[in-house]
């Protein structure tokens, strides 16, 4: 009796810690906790070493991840393996997986013994379907995300845009300066 | 090193032989366990549905099992009587039929004809008999009959032993509803507790193919029962609207060989023919249930089972056919109707993962 009230109230402490460790995942930050604890039912526990393949560049995209503990880090050439991003905990990956049938965009590698929460498609679908408010929380959030990737990705493309349009009128000057240099010299 | 190797041998080994062991103890209840499968498998959608409604998962699982008692309690007290009343009608029916033969010898194959309104085919067959003198219809239509006679007298053997495999029934049906209760409460925490044991290189490749196999052979899984209970339903209305006799027995019968592809419909369509040619209704109406037949069976395959599938089945219609078979030569009626769904399994299995494998570098 004793053992098993012992097991109740770890599991309690573990749900009540995931909890808590969810609240402040950005994603999930305007869930109310009742929300929360109905969403961890649809979440995996998996625990990485370090060194170990979370998944792989061209992988089919299936679930999301969020980390818990440890340290990932995120390359996109296998034979270069330079670090793109380090995910750290409170950080999540994969989002693309809830929306596209997309392959992986990156490498991910635990860097350390790592702890991630994986949510798939169809979970996350389900868990939608049975609390819709916190699901539209969640996806007006994850639009809110997305957004401001595009804006800040739409930033540095039109900086790049202009970079290039002035490296052009550079390389158009110099042809010109080079012109008349040999039109000079041809003098 | 070496050492290391022998005991993991010897831990492998006994693990194989609890395994197997494991598997002796429990052979008998794995059917059972099966069937409970089935059974959880087809009412979770409800329970799904039921959880958007923030309806708990015990209550709702309560009410579907109320609902289902209280259909078994309209079928045993309503039902079932008529269907008694139906067969006992039926069995005296060809009881009369068979005394008729036995005591009228002189009713031959021509005599039959000309009784139903075919009496030009009776002459002509008697122009063919004339000319080729080794042909007897008549013989050939005796042994037909006889043969006819002999696989209805087996009915009521069929039926005793029956009785001692419904009490077997009986027993599962007490068993299985307890066993898919917790199957259908504990759901997700059976899922994840599976997929807790998948190791991480294959974690997302398993969901990938739980979640694929499910979006289409669980849509035709489900689909097969809805497509059994509407077909059901028509044929017993357009019986009811033709006034023929036995409806409900009837319509049972095509609503329950309905999901054997090609022959089902055929099989099912049998005992119409026979009730119509046999009984009081007027042998034009075999034309009508003809009708009716066809008119159910197109609105089956080009309109019904297609929206309830969302998609065909992408198995060619000749391997379907041999499939059909195949499986009635090996598991009798069980495999006429189950054959093409566990091909279809196997099938959805096997294209998923050589997909799906790849793509995650296994092979």
């Amino acid at each position: 009796m004793r053992i098993s009230l012992k097991i109740i109230r770890t599991k309690k402490g573990e749900e009540k810690e995931l909890v808590d460790f969810l609240s402040k995942v950005v994603l999930f930050k305007k869930l109310s906790k009742s929300e929360i604890r109905n969403l961890q039912h649809n979440l995996y526990v998996r625990n990485f070493k370090a060194g170990e393949y979370v998944f792989k560049k061209k992988y089919p995209n299936v679930v999301l991840y969020i980390v818990k503990e440890g340290e990932l880090h995120t390359y996109l050439d296998e034979t270069n393996k330079e670090d793109v991003k380090i995910i750290q905990p409170f950080e999540y990956f994969g989002e693309i997986g809830l929306f596209l049938e997309e392959e992986r965009t990156a490498n991910i590698v635990a860097k350390k013994d790592s702890v991630l929460l994986a949510l798939s498609k169809k979970d996350m679908a389900n868990y939608i379907a049975e609390f819709p408010k916190a699901g539209i929380k969640i996806l007006y959030k994850l639009g809110e995300i997305l957004c401001r990737e595009l804006i800040n990705s739409n930033t540095v493309l039109s900086r790049k845009n202009e970079e290039i349009v002035e490296l052009i009128n550079k390389i158009r000057t110099k042809e010109k300066e080079i012109d008349e240099l040999n039109n000079k010299s041809n003098l | 090193m070496e050492r290391v190797k022998i005991i993991r041998w010897i831990i492998g080994a006994i693990a194989i032989g609890i395994i197997i062991a494991g598997l002796l103890f429990y052979r008998f209840i794995i059917p059972l366990v099966i069937i409970s499968f089935i059974f959880a498998y087809l009412i979770s959608p409800i329970i799904k549905y039921a959880e958007i409604y923030h309806i708990p998962r015990t209550i709702s699982i309560l009410l579907v099992y109320i609902i289902i008692l209280a259909l078994i309690v309209l079928l045993i007290y309503v039902i079932l009587p008529q269907i008694k009343n139906q067969v006992e009608e039926f069995l005296k029916f060809v009881k009369h039929f068979q005394e008729t033969i036995s005591s009228n010898q002189e009713i031959t194959f021509h005599s039959t004809l000309q009784s139903i309104g075919l009496s030009k085919l009776s002459q002509f067959i008697k122009v063919v008999e004339t000319k080729f003198t080794f042909i007897d219809i008549n013989k050939y239509s005796k042994e037909l009959v006889d043969k006819l006679i002999g696989l209805i007298g087996k009915i009521p053997q069929f039926i005793l032993t029956s009785i001692s495999s419904i009490i077997n029934i009986l027993a599962f049906l007490v068993v299985i509803p307890f066993v898919s209760f917790f199957l259908l409460k504990d759901e997700r925490r059976l899922l994840r507790k599976f997929f807790s044991w998948i190791p991480n290189r294959f974690f997302e490749f398993s969901i990938y193919l739980f979640e694929k196999i499910e979006e289409s052979f669980g849509r035709y899984f489900r689909a097969i029962l809805i497509e059994t209970i509407i077909i059901w339903l028509l044929t017993f209305i357009g019986l009811l609207i033709l006034k023929i006799p036995y409806a409900l027995t009837l319509s049972i019968i095509v609503g329950i060989t309905n999901p054997i592809k090609f022959f089902g419909p055929f099989i099912g369509f049998i005992p119409i023919i026979l009730v119509i040619l046999f009984g009081p209704t007027p042998e034009i109406y075999i034309i009508y249930a003809i009708i009716l037949s066809l008119i159910i069976q197109q609105f089956d395959s080009n309109i019904l089972f297609p929206h309830l599938v969302g998609e065909n089945l992408g198995m060619h219609p000749l391997w379907v056919l041999l499939t059909v078979i195949a499986g009635g030569y090996a598991f009798g009626v069980l495999g006429l109707i189950f054959a093409v769904p566990v091909v279809f399994l196997i099938k959805t299995i096997v294209q998923v993962s050589s997909k799906s494998l790849k793509k995650f570098e296994i092979i």
